[in-house]
């Protein structure tokens, strides 16, 4: 029986045939190697059927050679019963052989069918076959390609058997043969998955899974909540940065459930496994329930001793107090996540203390692409469009297999399923590489020079929208001779590469007349020192294809009306003319703080001295490069303030530790990450743990200790979130109700102008030219270049089942992963002697460290790929977490992007032994 | 009426919140996973292709796992074919591991007694089946879903769920995968 499993599971998966076949499907879509792929081209049919045909038969010559061998021999013929029941049911017809051509012939097809009177006469059919057909044998053809098009004529004899064939799919295959080969494969997708798309009230588009039980969402969550006898409660997750809207049930104080808000757009009802398995935290015994203060010296891993909130409060505002006078308040470094309530915190130590350094954590997250987009488009955070595109390119972006958004994950397959075409451009073979139709993999750290070598053709055949670029973008002329005079050919792009000048071209070409089209990065192309103009080149490829903004693009999404939580009056403002920190460290166009130079700041006061760092829901000390000068940094603060829900690896490195609430806990508003203007709220769904705080509360204690209390009035939550909400046309008692508020999409923003000095898109960067950098992109080799010694190049990647703190102490989610592991080309592999599933030493010039490895087929020969290399390896936080897995962040030295100063984790040469 | 999953796999992206919402719908411990997510990798670099595929217990027609077990502890529903283990008769013996294809029964080390998928029917947290099960209603992609063969055989590849639907009866497993999809890319 397990034997018949295999084959049910996988199709014919060991039928030699059955790659090419794929293959074969996905070209289907694409026909620009033919002629430009226009939304007509996709929808309707294909103009010359035999065309396409000859396309197809091309394409796959080795497989397709020998399939259409034995069609021309008729062998297809051969199993009349098929052929012949299609006919029979479609049009009455009886005569195998006439009917046969026929059928073949999708544009004859619905002529026939809708005229049974023709079709039952069968000497008139012959005519007409006649008449219709001028190349029966392109017709035999067709009949094949349709049928190796649809999934179900290649199957394996036996799996044919198990399923004792299945004439009826060939059925509804010729009773639509109006449609195309595209369109035959997106019917497929639809009757398959039942999925229809449906244009909801605010404008989004949502996947709805019709006839099924997802419909019964609306009322799901009170079923549940009546089976697990609790009560429902509309909130978000705040695992990871995306935010989903979530129903969370509670019985007797304690979350027993959740799941995802079903009326959201953003996730229907759905949630992965680290939102599903966050409900742990409410619980964890290794949280932090009191706040604490260190009672060694400074340097060492911290001791601690419980102190009340009041003795907190006191301590920080005496040593805010004491720095400000001394060093000025500039002194004071705020770093966070993305938590929304930091606001209070900017209000606190912004415009009260008056300290111009309040960050979060881009400079380790993704600030190549948020200063692309910020000089191109003026805009922080595009969104994809992936439900409405036909063509996307993706550079080192895992977006299937990292924590992207739910509903980004759930377009992509709906644009898939369509017949979009997925074209991933990573050394990794990721998770989104899986599902991608063309997976090119680049060498490490060379996106840039691909980027522009693709522009480079686009511009040289002049297949740039040319409207577009005369209307709404800056510098297109200068950029077009720029590529001219560096010299950008796919040739001069194919050796740095490693991919072929022709298919950069074709790629080109593809995406240059496929519309409409996106071309989208994010984490890995940014982890090198030549990563902004990588990025910047990547979103180039966008505007001169006129793909801005358009359904289907790179989506210039608008923000909800939000308010401020606190208005502090100009009077009560603090003056402090001190430059931001990351201007001063001469990153102008930083949009971040290039956390990697803090040190620097903190222990040789360069560009000026740091004394406090407060530290919220991040945690640096794990998750920046070079780890060493990290702890070294905390040893010359005056004042280190972690506010964590663990003792992580900078908590422990602190002065003093705050307990924060978790998302369960407390109440929180900001704008969703979704592609329709939307607020999301999380509201308290449980009381706090032990004595820990909502960051409110922590920011009022510290205020009154410094006597602005009367800035900070409010007693509970729904205070402060009225005036956010003031312009929000929904009252905070309906956000409660429903969680959520979602607006209007609105598209094509770019000719009402951009907030760009020039209005437009900005391929040539006023910004950067001011900032003293080239004004167009350029392709800059990276900065650690593997040799003899060192020969990998260490690469990161991410888990789908792990953010950093909050999922490291799970059971659940250490449970699926444990541990993490580098991966490894076979080549690579047998030279140095690697074992599969077993331990290795990874050594760069700075350190080494032990990690397991796989030994894999989808990664790039020449690195190594470590995933979650600052999520792992815990030595401070969690009975759980610690000293599960590698943490990878010591073997690099602190590279920071030379123009924006994001880090650079990927530039570090290893080399890799077995363990002994 | 046979119950029983569809999956589809070029939907499915490894995010493994179908495993998690399993545990925690039904509050299973760690150890036994009464759904898991696996990816099959083949090829040569650069020509490498994978698949994900979410598997748990596949409710069998004719359940070997039954007929293994000597206390009589698993069961057949007559009316909707859910496989379940009876934990209080379990005597956590093991022998329905080793005759179960797919590893579907699984020892829990806290409990002592064989646990596997009981299609959300755990006792005091039993969902109708007219409800999705836990992971049906988790899965981000849409690619899981949970019904009577007939119905999904209705909703999806008619035909081929339909014969399917009729092995399950005559004996083999109560699962439809979309194998006729292309495999990964």
């Amino acid at each position: 029986m397990s034997e018949h499993m295999g084959e049910l599971l996988f199709g014919d998966l060991a039928e030699p045939g059955a790659k090419s076949k794929s293959r074969l499907i996905q070209e289907e879509p694409l026909q620009t190697a033919e002629k430009p792929l226009t939304p007509q081209s996709n929808s309707k049919p294909t103009p010359n059927k035999a065309e396409s045909v000859k396309t197809i038969t091309q394409a796959r010559p080795n497989w397709i050679s020998d399939r259409l061998r034995r069609i021309m021999d008729l062998e297809v013929v051969e199993n009349p019963v098929e052929i012949g029941t299609i006919i029979q049911d479609a049009v009455g017809n009886d005569d195998i052989s006439n009917t046969n051509s026929e059928a073949s012939n999708p544009e004859n097809r619905q002529e026939d069918s809708t005229n049974k009177e023709v079709s039952n006469r069968k000497l008139d059919l012959s005519a007409e076959n006649t008449k219709n057909t001028e190349k029966p044998a392109l017709k035999d053809k067709l009949t094949g390609a349709i049928q190796e098009s649809h999934g179900h004529t290649w199957k394996s004899d036996r799996l044919r058997r198990i399923l004792g064939e299945n004439d009826q799919l060939d059925v509804n295959l010729a009773t639509s043969t109006t449609e195309t080969l595209v369109a035959a494969n997106n019917n497929t997708a639809d009757t398959t998955n039942n999925v229809a798309v449906t244009r909801v009230n605010n404008g989004s588009v949502v996947a709805k899974h019709r006839g099924t039980k997802m419909n019964q969402a609306q009322d799901l969550g009170s079923r549940i909540a009546d089976i697990k006898g609790a009560e429902r409660i509309k909130s978000f997750c705040y695992t990871c940065p995306w935010q989903c809207p979530t129903e969370v049930f509670v019985r007797d104080g304690k979350v027993v459930y959740t799941k995802g808000n079903p009326e959201s757009p953003h996730n229907i009802g759905s949630r992965c496994a680290k939102g599903m398995a966050s409900t742990y935290i409410t619980q964890d015994p290794d949280r932090l329930r009191y706040p604490m203060l260190r009672t060694n010296p400074k340097g060492e891993p911290g001791e601690f001793k419980r102190i009340t909130w009041d003795e907190a409060f006191t301590y920080i505002a005496d040593k805010l107090k004491e720095i400000k006078s001394n060093y000025g308040a500039e002194s004071v470094v705020y770093t966070c996540h993305h938590d929304p309530n930091t606001q209070f915190f900017r209000h606190l130590l912004g415009d009260l203390y008056g300290s111009p350094n309040n960050y979060t954590h881009t400079s380790g997250c993704e600030m190549d692409r948020r200063s692309a987009c910020l000089t191109l488009f003026g805009h922080l955070f595009p969104m994809h469009d992936f439900e409405n595109s036909r063509y996307i390119m993706l550079w080192g972006m895992n977006m299937l297999g990292a924590n992207q958004g739910l509903w980004e994950s759930r377009a992509l397959i709906e644009a898939k399923k369509k017949g979009a075409r997925l074209v991933v451009v990573d050394p990794n073979f990721t998770e989104t590489a899986q599902k991608a139709d063309e997976w090119i993999p680049i060498k490490p750290g060379t996106d840039g020079a691909m980027a522009l070598a693709m522009c480079y053709v686009i511009t040289n055949e002049e297949l740039f929208d040319t409207e577009f670029v005369s209307r709404y973008c800056e510098g297109f002329d200068g950029f077009a001779e720029h590529l001219q005079s560096c010299g950008y050919t796919p040739e001069w792009a194919a050796d740095i590469t490693g991919i072929p000048a022709e298919t950069i071209a074709r790629l080109a070409r593809e995406f240059a007349t496929s519309k409409p089209a996106m071309s989208a990065i994010f984490k890995g192309s940014g982890y090198y020192t030549n990563g902004a103009d990588a990025g910047r080149a990547c979103y180039i490829l966008n505007a001169i294809c006129g793909e801005v903004d358009k359904p289907g693009n790179l989506h210039l999404k608008d923000w909800a009306p939000l308010g401020l939580p606190v208005s502090i009056p100009d009077e009560a403002k603090a003056n402090n003319d001190a430059q931001p920190l990351h201007v001063a460290m001469g990153y102008p166009l930083a949009p971040d703080l290039p956390n990697a130079r803090l040190p620097e700041a903190v222990i040789n006061g360069n560009p000026y001295p740091v004394k406090a760092l407060f530290v919220q829901s991040t945690n640096p000390v794990m998750s920046d490069p070079d780890t060493d000068l990290m702890k070294e940094m905390f040893k010359h603060l005056e004042l280190s303030v972690a506010i964590e829900l663990f003792m992580s690896e900078t908590a422990i490195e602190c002065d003093i530790v705050l307990p924060e609430t978790s998302f369960y806990e407390h109440a929180e508003i900001r704008q969703g990450m979704y592609i329709d203007p939307k607020v999301v709220l999380c509201q308290p769904a449980i009381e706090p743990l032990g004595e820990s705080k909502p960051l409110y509360d922590i920011v009022k204690g510290i205020a009154e200790k410094m006597g602005w209390a009367e800035h900070f009035p409010y007693e509970k939550w729904e205070d402060w979130a009225e005036p956010m909400m003031e312009n929000v046309p929904m009252s905070v008692s309906e956000l409660k109700d429903k969680g959520f508020w979602v607006g209007n999409r609105k598209y094509n923003r770019v000719p009402d102008g951009l907030p760009t000095p020039s209005g437009k898109i900005e391929i040539r960067s006023s910004a950067y030219a001011d900032a003293g950098f080239s004004p167009y992109p350029i392709y800059t080799e990276r900065s650690v270049i593997p040799d003899s010694e060192y020969p990998l190049q260490l690469t990161h990647s991410k888990l789908s089942m792990h953010c950093n703190i909050v999922t490291q102490n799970n059971p659940l989610l250490m449970e699926i992963c444990p541990e993490n592991w580098v991966e490894i080309n076979s080549q690579d592999a047998s030279k140095y002697g690697i074992v599969d599933d077993t331990y290795v030493m990874i050594e760069s010039p700075k350190d080494k460290i032990r990690i397991k490895v796989k030994v894999t087929e989808g990664l790039v020969p020449g690195c190594v790929s470590v995933r979650h290399g600052h999520g792992f390896g815990h030595w401070a936080m969690g009975s759980t977490a610690k000293g599960k897995g590698a943490h990878s962040n010591n073997l690099m030295e602190a590279h920071t992007s030379p123009i924006t100063g994001a880090n650079c984790y990927n530039e570090c040469k290893v080399r890799i032994r077995a363990a002994v | 009426m046979q119950h029983g999953f569809y999956f589809d796999h070029t939907r499915c992206v490894k995010c493994h919140a179908c495993e998690i919402a399993c545990k925690t719908w039904n509050e299973v411990d760690v150890g036994p996973r009464w759904r898991e997510v696996v990816k099959i990798e083949e090829g040569t670099f650069p020509n490498v292709k994978s698949m994900n595929v979410s598997m748990a217990c596949m409710h069998c027609g004719n359940a070997p796992c039954k007929d293994a077990c000597p206390v009589g502890a698993i069961s057949k529903d007559a009316e909707n074919g859910v496989v379940t283990v009876d934990q209080n008769t379990c005597i956590g013996c093991g022998f329905c591991t080793w005759a179960c294809p797919f590893n579907a029964p699984q020892l829990s080390s806290v409990k002592g007694k064989m646990e596997k998928c009981n299609f959300c029917q755990t006792p005091g947290k039993e969902r109708p089946l007219d409800m999705p099960r836990a992971c049906e209603e988790i899965c981000p992609t849409g690619a899981i879903k949970s019904g009577p063969m007939t119905d999904l055989a209705e909703s999806g590849r008619e035909s081929a769920a339909k014969r399917l639907s009729g092995t399950a009866m005559k004996g083999l497993p109560g699962l439809i995968v979309d194998a006729a999809q292309n495999f990964g890319s």
